[in-house]
């Protein structure tokens, strides 16, 4: 059940994120070229295909969803692994989706996933890091003595 | 002695005070389980069973269901399980994985890992792991 509230939470929180890039991309396409802009239509499959990206970007987020137990390397090696399992999903949407049409566009769709990627992790770091200086400061105020 | 119980909401609002005449033996002993949780529990020791008291102990663990009670310098086995001790030992003891229960006061200082799970090193050197999911009680405990 926590595993499908997971792919659930994901799949809404991906959703969100997709529409926020193509709205980002709009706007910059309305900015460098406003007439063109003005043409540009959605295919009527095109609110379903977002959803079902982000759906199928959200199941490699079970690869991260029991980690309690494992051991530094094989996190390393999870984390290697569910980049590239997004990274081949948002290429494959891309690509059916038409959000680029050649390498040029493919590479700049890349470097967004990677910032995007990067910034996640830097965010739960960065988390991580500051709940360790609260805990840690807490801590020394009921520290026995030995 | 009258005793008067207040609840309050935080372990920080925790707080006894006694009006006394004298300090006798019994109410020393009263003193000593609110100032230090000292109190003690059975454990088995070469087949034999002695007493442990609950303030020297670093962590719990249980081992092929098997539960063993971990102090600065020594190992002893429990009868208790691992949910009876969380009963049994003071607030400063809390779950820190399925299959431990760490006391919060014996925490030399904290790490945390990329996984979001935390490795405390204790006072003895030894290091334990905080599952991620039992972050959250470490950070209740202590008010954070």
């Amino acid at each position: 059940m926590n595993k499908l509230k997971l792919i659930f939470m994901q799949t809404v929180m991906i959703s969100a994120a997709i529409l926020f890039g193509m709205g980002l991309q709009f706007m910059l396409k309305f900015i460098a070229a406003p007439e063109d802009s003005i043409k540009i239509i959605w295919p009527w499959y095109m609110p379903l295909a977002i959803i079902l990206t982000a759906f199928l970007c959200s199941i490699p987020t079970l690869l991260l969803a029991d980690i309690d137990n494992i051991s530094s390397k094989d996190m390393q090696c999870r984390i290697i692994l569910h980049f590239f399992c997004i990274l081949a999903m948002v290429s494959a949407a891309g690509f059916l989706l038409k959000w680029y049409e050649n390498i040029n566009e493919y590479f700049i769709i890349l470097l967004m996933f990677i910032l995007i990627y990067a910034f996640v992790w830097a965010i739960s770091f960065w988390i991580g890091k500051t709940e360790e200086h609260k805990i840690n400061k807490a801590i020394k105020e009921i520290q026995d003595e030995e | 002695m009258k005793v008067e119980i207040k609840t309050v909401q935080s372990y920080d609002e925790e707080l006894a005070i006694i009006n006394a005449v004298t300090i006798t033996e019994d109410l020393q002993r009263a003193i000593d389980i609110l100032d230090n949780n000292c109190r003690v529990i059975p454990v088995i020791h070469q087949s034999e069973t002695i007493l442990c008291n609950t303030d020297r102990i670093y962590y719990a663990e249980s081992v092929d269901k098997r539960n063993y009670i971990y102090t600065k310098d020594g190992c002893f086995e429990t009868k208790y399980r691992l949910y009876e001790l969380e009963q049994m030992l003071n607030a400063n003891c809390i779950r820190c994985s399925k299959a431990m229960i760490l006391n919060v006061r014996k925490i030399k200082a904290v790490k945390s890992e990329i996984n979001g799970r935390m490795k405390a090193k204790l006072l003895n050197g030894e290091e334990i792991i905080i599952a991620r999911r039992y972050v959250k009680n470490l950070k209740e405990r202590l008010g954070i």
